[in-house]
């Protein structure tokens, strides 16, 4: 059931630049916004992970502070990194983004709570030290709850910006903006897609601080190396059935985009799986050799690409949900 | 109608964007302030006789410095993107018009935001660790970016009040774009810059009294007393040139957007001026009040000087903060951007056309797309007068329509549809638009919401 009078018209004023010039700039921006996002959450999960697989000894312990001084950067970066796609997607999708963000809009809003209060977070377990610690681990994992929450509500947003067809029966059910995009089925995956690929960053994470580390103190920076490359490892194999069921869940149009019907869609795809599998097999084998030149700077060098190219395809796969309402150019 | 209405009861829209833009200025303007404040203070510590003094206070600057690195960078940065959101949520067609025409200005704002966040943390994490010269200048670096952002931000803030006649000139017709840089040194551009900066170097006083509350008086008297006296001076520029800046920013409105400030003086009984004469009371109060709070309790007797004297300050500059924002907010009304675009996102030049076609025809956020008039009348509710009323609560249309029938709010309606050149309420509301029809149905509904039916009519209003 379509309802196409729900869509604002454009905006008389036109856009100062060609449209090129903002896609390219979203996209990059984007890509550095995820990239930050990722090391912060994926660095909050590792640490947690650290300190309590180590049950609190000093080994695992010091993992969890050394990246917790980091996420009060991480955090901020991500927040100012965010700040220009968010900029450039009201350039672009304005009609559709602040739509479907009314529709979401207490959730929206409370996107905003939740990083003040995982921001403080981040901050006290920062300032905390080795020895007295008491509520550290607790603190920091409430707030990297609520940092997946708020990436959460993100694809809430996100994917009821692109189904306008959506919008009226959940905009009347509650016009004071307490909605969600739950029914959506391509929800969960995709945010799971994002959610484990954070983690996966988040060991390439700790791997860079093993390279800080390597001549200082190698004992320390190899432990860095095992345990941060073991998750990118882990994360990243999980990637695979997470993708299979992202792409699964695509409506047959969408998913056939990446299956020959877009040839640009269909090779970034080739090369996105190509690199994460080739990815698994390098940092496999820079482990075993404890390499920390592969682990460091060939294995994020290919990941980098990988992340490129999906955030290329994400947006193949907006332009084709908005393709019957919206076509630019 | 282009978009749905985030529709909060009794509070209302507008307040979401308020108390997150007050938070935000208050915060933002510190930052720009304390930029200052922090190499300036630290040069001067530098450069003192007595060197066991100056290392004293490049002390308290550490600790001040993390106050402010924890206070602008966290809440900084999240009441900004809490302003993206709110305005946003609440009016999506003036941002988008605002984004459009802005979008580089914004873009080079975000770059000297990014510069600012990175000396900021830097700032503070190398004192003592790297050559005092080299981190003077490391605050030099923050202090430029960090009034980078508010000579840009400025231009657009203003631009919301004053567009200008070069750039309405061009409104409209596709070529705004080549009008930018009369549309950013708009006719308030000045006056608000320099006003601003004013309150600026203010909020930086201010939150360094907080800081320097902390010390104690018994043990550093000597640094106690020069710490609260030198920033006290730093709230002196504003009282001195604080109410010039103010006449000349309102000589920078057009007489016609000026209405609203005389109705304080030839008075109407609806309350809406005597809103604006209570603000100006309140921000002349709490200014003199901080003045002699500055002075007395702080100047004067610096040693004793406690945490709840500063935050007796800190509490009226947050009052006085609040209600500076406001009265610009009031003085914006009807509009949202000056003379092009009322309040609830009608473009004054659409105004006959949507007399003509009627409000709803473009897009239709009615309820399940239903023809009955009173859901017709909901959303045109919304629409058009949600931005500045709710039903019961905040500015609330129950009250205010009170005790009149269906013919009277009908003939209340039609008034503001008319908007006659003599109509007072030109002053503080937009037209009503749309056809008779839409007339109607709004009429409808309010009388519906005014003087409820018995229940059994509700139903059969609504199929
Ligand atoms: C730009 C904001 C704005 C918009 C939009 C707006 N109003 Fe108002 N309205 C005001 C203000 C301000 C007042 C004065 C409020 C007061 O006295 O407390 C007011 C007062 C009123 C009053 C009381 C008038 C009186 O003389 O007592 C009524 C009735 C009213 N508005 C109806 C409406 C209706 C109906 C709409 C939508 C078609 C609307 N308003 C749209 C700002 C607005
Ligand atoms: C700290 C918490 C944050 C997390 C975990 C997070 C996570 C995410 C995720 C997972 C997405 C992709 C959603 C999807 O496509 O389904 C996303 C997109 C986005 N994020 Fe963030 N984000 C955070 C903070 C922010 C902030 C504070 C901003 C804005 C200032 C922001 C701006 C954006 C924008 C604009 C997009 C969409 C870009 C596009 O559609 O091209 N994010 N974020």
């Amino acid at each position: 059931m379509m309802q196409p009078n729900l869509i604002p018209t454009l905006d008389p004023n036109p856009l100062p630049a060609p449209y090129w010039v903002f896609k390219l700039l979203l996209i990059v921006t984007f890509f550095l916004h995820i990239v930050a996002m990722n090391f912060m959450l994926g660095g909050g999960v590792l640490a947690l992970v650290s300190k309590w697989r180590s049950k609190n000894q000093p080994k695992g312990n010091r993992v969890f502070f050394d990246v917790a001084k980091k996420l009060p950067v991480l955090l901020p970066a991500t927040i100012t990194l965010g700040i220009a796609p968010l900029l450039f997607v009201q350039v672009l999708y304005g009609q559709y983004f602040y739509t479907s963000s009314i529709i979401v809009a207490w959730p929206w809003f409370l996107v905003l709570v939740f990083l003040t209060i995982a921001y403080y977070g981040f901050y006290y377990v920062s300032f905390q030290s080795g020895q007295h610690h008491g509520r550290a681990g607790g603190v920091m994992l409430f707030s990297v709850i609520l940092t997946f929450l708020i990436g959460f509500v993100y694809s809430n947003n996100l994917t009821l910006s692109q189904t306008p067809s959506r919008w009226g029966g959940k905009y009347f059910s509650n016009p004071a903006g307490w909605n969600l995009n739950l029914s959506e089925p391509t929800l969960i995956p995709r945010f799971l897609h994002f959610m484990v690929a954070a983690v996966a960053m988040g060991g390439l994470l700790l791997v860079f601080m093993a390279l800080a580390n390597w001549k200082r103190d190698t004992e320390y920076a190899r432990q860095l190396l095992q345990f941060g490359g073991k998750g990118f490892m882990y994360a990243t194999r999980a990637q695979i059935l997470v993708g299979i069921w992202f792409l699964a869940s695509l409506p047959r149009d969408m998913r056939m985009l990446y299956m020959g019907d877009n040839p640009l869609a269909t090779i970034l795809l080739l090369v996105g799986v190509a690199g994460g599998i080739g990815s698994i097999f390098l940092m496999s084998d820079a482990l075993r050799k404890e390499n920390i030149r592969v682990a460091a700077y060939y294995v994020p060098g290919i990941v980098g690409v990988v992340i490129l190219s999906m955030s290329v395809m994400r947006d193949i796969l907006r332009n084709a949900y908005l393709k019957p309402y919206f076509q630019p150019d | 109608m282009n978009y749905p209405f985030w529709n909060i009861p009794y509070l209302g829209s507008g307040w979401v964007i308020g108390i997150i833009a007050i938070f935000h200025v208050m915060i933002s303007q510190f930052a720009v302030g304390g930029g200052l404040y922090l190499p300036l203070a630290e040069r001067k510590a530098m450069r003192m006789a007595d060197k066991q003094m100056g290392a004293e206070w490049l002390k308290q600057l550490a600790r001040h410095s993390k106050f402010f690195l924890i206070l602008t960078a966290v809440f900084g940065t999240v009441s900004g993107v809490g302003i993206w959101f709110a305005i946003g949520l609440t009016n999506p067609e003036a941002t988008s018009t605002l984004i459009h025409n802005f979008v580089f200005g914004w873009a080079m704002e975000w770059v000297f935001f990014m510069i600012e966040l990175a000396t900021v943390a830097v700032y503070y994490y190398t004192w003592d660790r790297i050559d005092p010269k080299l981190h003077l200048k490391v605050g030099w670096v923050y202090a430029g970016a960090s009034i980078a952002t508010l000579v840009i931000i400025n231009g657009i803030l203003t631009f919301m009040l004053t567009p200008g006649d070069t750039w309405l000139a061009v409104a409209g017709t596709g070529h705004e774009a080549s009008k930018f840089w009369n549309a950013f040194f708009n006719p308030t551009y000045w006056p608000s810059l320099f006003l601003r900066a004013c309150v600026c170097a203010s909020l930086a006083g201010i939150w360094a009294l907080i800081t320097s509350s902390h010390i104690d008086g018994d043990k550093h008297p000597a640094l106690k007393t020069s710490l609260v006296q030198w920033s006290v001076k730093w709230l002196v520029p504003s009282f001195v040139a604080i109410p010039f800046l103010m006449i000349w920013y309102l000589m920078m409105v057009p007489e016609s957007q000026r209405a609203l400030l005389s109705l304080g003086i030839d008075t109407i009984g609806a309350g809406t001026f005597s809103i604006i004469t209570r603000i100006a009371l309140v921000i002349i109060v709490t200014s003199a009040t901080i003045v002699g709070v500055a002075y007395y309790l702080a100047y004067r007797n610096p040693v004793e000087f406690n945490l709840s004297h500063a935050m007796a300050v800190l509490l009226l500059a947050l009052i006085a903060t609040g209600s500076g924002e406001y009265a610009r907010e009031m003085l914006r009304k009807p509009y949202v951007i000056g003379r092009w675009m009322y309040s609830n996102g009608v473009r004054v030049p659409y105004v006959a056309r949507i007399n003509q076609e009627g409000y709803l025809v473009h897009s239709e956020w009615v309820w399940n797309s239903s023809t009955s008039s009173y859901s017709r009348g909901e959303a045109i509710f919304r629409g058009e007068c949600g931005s500045c009323h709710t039903l019961s609560g905040y500015r609330p249309l129950k009250t205010l329509l009170a005790g009149r029938d269906q013919a009277n709010i009908g003939s209340f309606i039609t008034m503001l549809h008319d908007y006659k050149p003599d109509s007072p309420y030109r002053r503080f509301m937009p037209p009503m638009v749309g056809t008779k029809q839409d007339v109607d149905d709004l009429t409808n509904y309010l009388n519906a919401q005014v003087n409820p039916p018995a229940p059994a009519k509700v139903l059969t209003a609504q199929k």
